[in-house]
């Protein structure tokens, strides 16, 4: 058996590089929950937290078609013209601003907000940056009350953003989960992160390697601490290691191999680059 | 002149001969303590308690202390022994109504157990069914159940997307709901100008292809509330699932030891039932409460209070039927209360707050109540009654009786009631209740009437030796020696007021031995002798005669007067007696008599002022009757006569001294004066007998003491009548007095004797018609009386029918002397 690799000592403070948290919010309960957790994250980054809200420009082109009806989700159909729909995301955004001004202010975290008009993705994208933590839903805004699958504006930022990206679809809990899932030996950085979190969010530590030796590395590095470690021979053995490790429970993945393991549709994901 | 005979010491005080008990001290009594003298209340006690009949409920009444009580009581007692211990009672919450708490009937002792089984159960529940939830199977059964709705779901929007896809259009999110958008054929959304510049077939295609897709998104949205109906109903049946399978080893085994009854595996049933449609109150973890000052909210703290079990009857400890006597008789204390919480400014109850009362407490057996107490309690005699007719025990505030009720209250299950009531009392009580009440007779069948005294003869005093005895060893006194008891025996018939007659105040004799053991003991003294219940006596007396002390101070400082010497005209000593408390007194009374011409009355001032009573007023009355009848047969009795007690500012009632009036009267008539040094008592018929009197031996010993005070001359003393001799048990001093000759006590039959006597001038008897021989009492009356007659006839021939009878007109008597 291969003598695991001393660990490298830690790099402290990795999250350091971020400059400030950017949560992408819209009208859903979901973006509350993310809020308070993207809050609780800057307040123990000590970095300011950043509203945005972005008014689909798609969305003004379309029911200026005087044919375009809108169909709301208890199933009832309503003229709505390109004022009215303004109208409604103005409000929106002032609602969520008072959300944001509200829980920014119970943590004694600095914020700002601002309102964007243009295609989301790339409004998103446009305003943030490699140093920025970009966290949104994962589902989007849902249609149904049990989304499963990620949202195509997540799917979208998740392929081009350079920075780390949080995608949530409730707060972080105490007792959550939260895996660092090691796709190589040394990937000291990720579980590193992944305790931090464990720390902030006073969750269960817990490792997922996809190779052996990552496994056996992460199994010697935490000697003496309670921390499960499991192995995924292959990402399609992903989804049956992880069920192992937290039969039924959910949390957060830390990863550095997230398009690879997005369909684990249960759990928030920690996207680093 | 026939001369009444003084009566001679022995005459005076009848005596216990210590020497007819087998025994020196009690303490070598062997008999069993008995019940003396209660023959016929016994029969009817145990008859009372034998009879299962419905409305033989026995009312004990007597005199107070004649030990009705423990009588009664012992009796109940003895018969409880022997019969089969009650059922245990308890209240359980109503799932089905819950205003109306469900009782449950158990074996005594399981009531307990229940509620202890109840306790354990909901304990193992609140383990079990959150570790059911635990497990890896319930997480992946709900995981798949959720995942399968929202895959239904997802499956839907899929389609209807890829639908409107193929058709050129796509499915946006607004805030409020959905909208289809025309794309262009680069995929972005397609805008005002750009559509407006689409033919007119063009446009009226699109048109139709999005209200047809949305038509299809309305008829997809309106379908999910059914989805979420029906993973709802899924997710239920898997928690229920779950739930059973922690749940019912759990409920098995409390079924399994309550099998016998039907009732508490129905209620089983339902907290089973409750527990599955609750299932989330287990879930939940229990925070412990901060300490605070807050009132508790409602359900906060309590949130399994419903599965509790109220043990209203716990006769687990009970051997025997019950025999509860109920001290403080109060409705709620009869038939139970519902207590309430105040919380948020309301009032609040539930079934653990229902509180037993006597009745539940005694159901299956006895229950002694004090009538007057009961009475006394606003609506306590109506509650015990309503009870007992229905036979059911319903817990009902006052407001709820009648109608009246301003707030959310409970109605719990009526409990069947099998109860025998003995009602304790006075004899007055128990008349009023019957004539008055018209439930009472049947209710009370069984009256058991306590004597207040009984027989003085031999065997009734080895008898009342033995009560005594039996006394002196529950109350763990010292022995009585024989003499002692003796005296107890005849301060028993002092009690009773009658030297032929024992006292049952059975209090009374205790409270003697009592304390005559307290002066043995302080004397050091291991038997009670006769001088320390003399002790016992004197200072019972001593601490209760204040009050006569000082009436007889207020006369021997001759503020109020009263004679024992010299000889006045219309003036005499009557005697009255003055109740305080138990202690009772007697004290002389002047009164006197005027006469004066007037149409044949006797005015009793007492009465024209409202002092006196009806009694007092009807003996004078009998006084007109007696000198029209004896003295002015022949002719109208024209004599306007007025009687007052002098000096006496309460009210008088009674006849004892009607004699002592008549007397006064006679003096007044015949203008002869009487003896001072003799007080008078006695009530007299029309034909001038005299009849007994009570309170004899007070009277006397009340008179005796301001002679003696003033100094003992030999010519006092007190005439009461014959019929009273058997009465007297008097004090010491005073058959001393009278055994030196210094106080005489005078039986008196007729009128005539006590006028002899009191002027030392025969009375006299009238010839065949009617007229009294020259030098008597009797002729000097009715020469008087004849004269009034005369001149009378007189005003009237004058037309002066009503002159001297006016107010204001002066005395008559004195105008016309």
């Amino acid at each position: 058996m291969a003598t695991p690799p001393e660990p490298t000592p830690s790099t402290p403070g990795l999250l350091a590089p971020v400059e400030r948290i950017v949560v992408a919010m819209d009208a859903s309960a979901y973006s509350r929950a993310i809020l308070r957790t993207a809050a609780r994250l800057a307040q123990a980054l000590d970095v300011p937290l950043h509203g945005i809200y972005v008014e689909d420009v798609r969305l003004l082109d379309c029911v200026a078609l005087p044919f375009v009806q809108e169909v709301t989700l208890s199933g009832n159909v309503r003229p709505v013209t390109p004022e009215v729909l303004a109208h409604e995301m103005a409000l929106l955004a002032r609602r969520i601003q008072g959300w944001m001004e509200e829980i920014a202010a119970s943590l004694e975290v600095s914020w700002s907000f601002q309102t964007l008009r243009g295609q989301v993705v790339e409004a998103l994208l446009s305003l943030v940056g490699p140093q920025d933590l970009l966290s949104l839903g994962r589902y989007g805004m849902p249609v149904s009350r049990r989304p499963t699958r990620m949202g195509s504006v997540a799917q979208a930022v998740l392929e081009s953003h350079p920075g780390p990206l949080l995608l949530l679809h409730r707060e972080l809990r105490a007792r959550d989960w939260i895996v660092a899932v090691l796709g190589h030996p040394e990937d000291w950085a990720t579980l590193e992160l992944a305790e931090r979190l464990a720390e902030i969010f006073r969750g269960t530590l817990a490792v997922l390697a996809l190779e052996a030796q990552a496994a056996e590395a992460a199994r010697h590095r935490l000697a003496g601490r309670r921390v499960p470690v499991r192995m995924a021979a292959s990402l399609e053995t992903l989804h049956q290691a992880l069920y192992e490790l937290a039969p039924g429970g959910n949390g957060l993945l830390v990863s550095r191999v997230c398009p690879a393991i997005v369909r684990e549709e249960e759990w928030g994901l920690l996207c680093i680059p | 002149m026939a001369t009444v005979q003084s009566l001679a010491p022995d005459q005076l005080y009848k005596r216990t001969d210590p020497d007819q008990f087998p025994f020196e001290t009690t303490a070598q009594m062997e008999l069993p303590p008995a019940i003396v003298g209660q023959e016929r209340a016994v029969a009817a006690v145990e008859f009372g308690i034998g009879i299962r009949r419905e409305g033989y409920n026995i009312y004990a009444l007597g005199a107070p202390g004649t030990g009705k009580h423990s009588v009664v009581r012992r009796f109940l007692e003895r018969q409880a022994r022997e019969e089969p211990t009650p059922s245990d009672w308890c209240y359980v919450y109503n799932f089905q109504v819950p205003h109306q708490p469900r009782a449950l009937e158990l074996p005594a002792g399981t009531g307990v157990a229940l509620r202890r089984d109840m306790e354990t159960l909901v304990a193992e529940l609140r383990s079990a069914i959150p570790a059911a939830f635990e497990t890896d199977e319930y997480r992946v059964r709900r995981q798949a159940i959720e995942q399968r709705f929202a895959q239904q779901q997802e499956q839907a929007f899929d389609a209807l997307q890829e639908k409107a896809r193929a058709q050129g259009l796509a499915l946006l999110r607004t805030p409020a709901g959905l909208v289809f958008a025309p794309l262009r054929p680069d995929g972005t959304v397609m805008h005002m100008e750009q559509f407006q510049q689409l033919p007119a077939e063009e446009q009226e295609r699109l048109r139709k292809k999005v209200e047809a897709m949305q038509e299809e998104l309305q008829k997809v949205l309106l379908q999910i509330p059914r989805w979420e109906r029906q993973l709802r109903k899924e997710l239920r049946e898997l928690n229920q699932e779950i739930a059973q399978y922690a749940m019912r080893p759990l409920f098995e085994e409390v079924r399994e030891k309550y099998r016998a009854f039907s009732k508490v595996l129905d209620y089983l049933d339902a907290v089973y039932a409750d527990v599955l449609e609750n299932l989330p109150e287990f879930l939940q973890p229990e925070e412990p409460r901060k300490p605070t000052t807050a009132p508790l909210l409602p359900g906060e703290g309590q949130r399994f209070s419903k599965y509790a079990v109220n043990v209203l009857v716990d006769n687990s400890r009970q051997q025997g039927a019950p025999v509860v006597f109920e001290d403080n008789p109060s409705l709620q204390n009869l038939v139970g209360r519902m207590e309430y919480m105040a919380i948020m400014g309301g009032m609040v109850t539930d079934f653990s707050l229902i509180k037993p009362g006597a009745l539940h407490r005694a159901n299956g057996g006895y229950l002694m109540l004090d009538i007057l107490k009961v009475l006394a309690q606003p609506f306590a005699w109506e509650g015990l009654k309503r009870a007992l007719r229905s036979k059911q025990l319903r817990i009902e505030t006052p407001g709820q009786m009648f109608g009246q009720v301003n707030v959310v209250t409970l109605e719990p299950e009526p409990i069947p009631l099998n109860v025998k009531i003995a009602l304790v009392g006075d004899r007055t009580l128990y008349y009023l209740l019957s004539a008055l009440d018209p439930d009472f007779d049947d209710l009370f069948k069984v009256m058991a009437d306590f004597n207040d005294d009984i027989r003085r003869t031999p065997e009734s005093h080895l008898a009342y030796a033995r009560l005594i005895g039996g006394i002196v060893r529950d109350k763990e006194l010292l022995p009585f020696h024989r003499a002692a008891v003796a005296r107890v025996v005849d301060e028993g018939a002092r009690l009773a007021a009658d030297g032929h007659r024992l006292s049952m105040q059975v209090s009374h004799i205790t409270d003697i031995l009592q304390e005559a053991d307290y002066w043995a003991r302080r004397k050091g003294a291991p038997v009670v002798q006769r001088e320390h219940v003399e002790q016992a006596l004197e200072a019972q007396r001593y601490r209760a005669w204040r009050v006569p002390e000082r009436v007889q101070e207020v006369i021997l400082d001759d503020i109020v007067h009263i004679r024992t010497e010299g000889a006045a005209v219309g003036q005499i000593n009557g005697l009255s007696v003055i109740q305080l408390g138990p202690m009772a007194f007697g004290r002389p009374n002047r009164i006197t008599a005027r006469v004066r011409m007037g149409r044949g009355e006797v005015v009793d001032i007492e009465r024209e002022v409202a002092l006196g009573g009806p009694i007092h007023s009807k003996g004078v009355l009998i006084l007109s009757s007696y000198l029209g009848a004896r003295y002015a047969t022949d002719f109208p009795l024209s004599l306007q006569a007025s009687l007052v007690f002098e000096q006496s500012y309460s009210g008088v009632e009674g006849d004892s001294a009607s004699s002592a009036e008549l007397y006064a009267l006679l003096s007044a008539l015949a203008d002869l004066p009487i003896r001072q040094s003799l007080a008078v008592t006695g009530s007299v018929d029309q034909f001038g007998n005299v009849q007994a009197i009570g309170g004899v031996n007070e009277k006397i010993e009340g008179f005796f003491a301001i002679c003696k005070a003033r100094g003992l001359t030999g010519d006092q003393g007190v005439l009461i009548p014959e019929a009273n001799v058997r009465h007297l048990m008097l004090r010491q001093e005073v058959v001393d007095a009278v055994a030196q000759g210094q106080f005489h006590i005078y039986p008196i039959r007729h009128v005539d004797q006590g006028i002899e006597l009191l002027t030392g001038m025969p009375a006299g008897q009238p010839d065949e018609r009617g007229d009294f021989p020259e030098g008597t009492v009797n002729r000097r009356v009715q020469d008087r009386l004849r004269e009034f007659a005369q001149r009378r006839a007189e005003y009237a021939r004058a037309g002066q029918e009503d002159a001297g009878e006016g107010e204001g007109n002066g005395d008559p008597t004195r105008a016309h002397t």
